[in-house]
């Protein structure tokens, strides 16, 4: 699939096909896509727990929900919970295994190298006492990590490629702690619910953005960034900028799904005289 | 491109051609695909700035480089940096982002969705306990003058905050790649793009995306290692690893996700004839 | 460009960061060492300088009580400068750029400017 379509096509998807599986291939995938995502220094920030609806108990599923997502854990079939791992450094310092900044490996196979500044002394003797130690006595310190989040996008991206849908939604870290053993020094980043989708592959049409001159600036914040309509029409010839949503028939189909599910929602209109 | 050969070609490109600006439409498909990723919790807390080397002032570019992200920083002519407002989820206890994903159709009162949930339950109990929690972090910033200490945030909103930053930083760095550019999160002196571009003190930020022309081959010296994947992945739950399918591995190579792994044989004398055209040391 | 009259590459081999940048050298260039225009070069800095290629280093990379390297910012931005007027001088990025690989073998990064 062309990428700027996959980026197009992505929804967040919240009614899921029930007792079709996700093939194990394309849940690996998704990890395989996440993996290789760009990573400071290299080191493993990402980390994530593949949990299957169909082997918890309700009252498991029931404890991963939150007000901001609830039903969605009851008709995905896959929940990817994504984590910043916040001992991934110093794990990475210690551990030789790692192919991180402080292995070296990054110079063995020549990214960085003299020619920008770099020698295996200067990560020995400088970057890892300097740059990467600091802080470490400290203890893992929750606020979140950029770098879970890139991983986590890249393997979103890799679900809709592979045909699946998918949504992001928050989820319920000390039910999660509870059910799959989190170690305490992983902090969540978003769930990612996974099934095949319900709904038609517009799901209603491209959601709302923010206004695009409140979004992007050009070398100040007075300056809104020029947004050439020839371009945006381009983008839209090429699958990224894609019809907006309410498309006309949105409500009938969810509508149709809620009654499907025996949902709220799906009763039949009253129709007035 | 197809999407699996640009996950397969992403790279941390470090050297860039600085003679070859980007075409205008190039970066601003780049920008439209980073305008299209999720939002996280429906704010709107992303912020995009671009900045272009040329633009700046040889002081303003030598105070923005740090000791090993000075040669990335003189040769990429174009930086893009992406920040999270953090003072977006104070306003979008409002609800009406939330009204406006109803109205979409996106929200629907099959899973509990309404107005009245909106302004009874996800405000107070969901927005307003991000930003009521009194775990907080106060930011600093670097002046001219020393240190100065800014308003503080709760470790929970910094960490939606970065999770926005990342998302984007993810479709934007693969957007580059499709737009055939080199891309690179690099670090930098953040002080310096704060002050020329004026940006408010509740904007966080990571790593810039340095983007433009790659100077270096297209593989860039080969796919960078990963560790194994049942070191970061678990089945079912913790400590139960997540193991690879050879079969799978097979496939993504074939579609072009798995590349040749670095070092390609004559990664040295790439390296050594690009420090030479530029001038650099060996 | 002459070399200064003081400049003995010869008499530098047996300093401990001199060692270190060949080892450092071939670890990373897969064999090979430096070019002997590159000694000549770091033979005429020091000469220049008055110091030795190990009084260079130490004076960027001081060791803490702790045993670990401290890098010392404004020691390695003075040396920066030198080493840029000694390619201003010497009207050599060569020569110049053979003193800074010496330096980033040795643990001290640094670049030079490209654009200028």
């Amino acid at each position: 699939m062309e990428f700027l379509n996959v980026i197009g096509s992505r929804r967040s998807i919240r009614y899921f096909q029930q007792g079709r599986a996700v093939e194990r291939e394309k849940i690996q995938t998704i990890l395989e896509g996440a993996r290789l995502a760009s990573r400071a220094v290299n080191v493993p920030w990402a980390k994530a727990i593949v949990a299957y609806r169909d082997r918890l108990t309700q009252d498991e599923i029931d404890s991963l929900k939150t007000p901001f997502a609830s039903v969605e854990f009851d008709l995905a079939p896959v929940y990817i919970l994504w984590y910043h791992d916040m001992d991934a450094r110093r794990v990475a310092i210690e551990s030789s295994a790692y192919p991180s900044v402080a292995s070296g490996t990054l110079q063995d196979i020549g990214a960085l190298g003299p020619p920008h500044g770099w020698s295996h002394k200067y990560v020995q003797e400088v970057v890892l006492p300097e740059v990467l130690m600091p802080g470490l006595s400290a203890g893992p310190q929750r606020g979140g990590n950029a770098d879970a989040a890139v991983a986590m996008t890249q393997g979103l991206l890799c679900a809709v490629e592979e045909g699946l849908g998918a949504c992001l939604a928050p989820f319920n870290e000390a039910g999660a702690a509870e059910v799959f053993g989190v170690p305490d020094t992983w902090e969540p980043v978003q769930a990612m619910l996974v099934g095949y989708s319900a709904e038609s592959p517009q799901a209603g049409g491209q959601r709302p953005r923010a206004d695009w001159d409140k979004t992007f600036f050009l070398g100040h914040v007075d300056k809104p960034y020029p947004r050439d309509p020839a371009v945006t029409e381009s983008m839209k010839e090429q699958g990224l900028i894609q019809e907006p949503s309410p498309i006309p028939w949105r409500s009938d189909e969810v509508r149709a799904l809620s009654r499907g599910f025996r949902l709220p929602g799906g009763e039949p209109v009253e129709e007035t005289a | 491109m197809e999407f699996k050969q640009v996950v397969g070609l992403r790279r941390s490109i470090r050297f860039w051609s600085p003679w070859q600006p980007i075409e205008p439409e190039k970066l601003q498909a780049v920008l439209e695909a980073i305008h299209q990723s999720p939002r996280v919790l429906e704010v709107d807390f992303l912020r995009v700035a671009v900045l272009h080397r040329d633009q700046m002032s040889e002081e303003d570019l030598q105070a923005m480089k740090t000791p090993t992200t000075t040669t990335q920083i003189e040769l990429c002519p174009t930086y893009i940096f992406i920040y999270a407002d953090l003072d977006a989820l104070s306003e979008a206890t409002d609800g009406k982002n939330l009204d406006e994903m109803l109205e979409a159709g996106a929200l629907n009162r099959s899973h509990g969705w309404s107005s009245e949930f909106i302004r009874d339950t996800i405000v107070p109990q969901f927005y307003q306990e991000v930003l009521d929690d009194t775990d907080t972090v106060a930011m600093r910033f670097r002046t001219p003058d020393g240190m100065r200490e800014g308003p503080a945030y709760s470790r929970q909103l910094l960490a939606l905050g970065r999770t926005q930053i990342g998302i984007a930083q993810g479709v934007g760095l693969l957007a580059g790649v499709d737009q055939g550019l080199g891309v690179q999160l690099s670090g930098v002196g953040a002080d310096v793009p704060k002050r020329i571009m004026g940006i408010p003190d509740s904007w966080i930020t990571s790593s810039p995306m340095l983007i433009g022309y790659a100077a270096e081959g297209v593989e860039a010296g080969g796919q960078r290692p990963r560790e194994p994947l049942e070191q970061d992945f678990h089945d079912g739950r913790y400590g139960a690893p997540f193991e690879s399918d050879p079969d799978v591995v097979k496939r993504l190579t074939e579609d072009g996700m798995f590349q040749r792994p670095a070092p390609v044989p004559w990664r040295r004398d790439e390296l050594r004839r690009l420090a030479r055209m530029f001038g650099l040391p060996e | 460009m002459t070399a200064s009259p003081s400049a003995d590459a010869a008499a530098l081999e047996d300093f401990r960061t001199v060692q270190q940048w060949r080892q450092s050298f071939a670890r990373f260039w897969r064999g090979g060492e430096p070019e002997p225009a590159a000694f000549e070069a770091l033979a005429r800095f020091v000469a220049v300088n008055e110091v030795t290629p190990d009084e260079i280093i130490d004076s960027v990379l001081r060791s803490k009580e702790s045993g670990d390297l401290m890098l010392r910012t404004r020691a390695r931005r003075k040396w920066m400068d030198l080493i840029q007027e000694f390619e201003d001088t010497e009207q050599s990025r060569d020569a110049a750029n053979g003193v800074r690989s010496f330096m980033i073998h040795n643990g001290v990064a640094m670049n030079p400017p490209i654009l200028r």
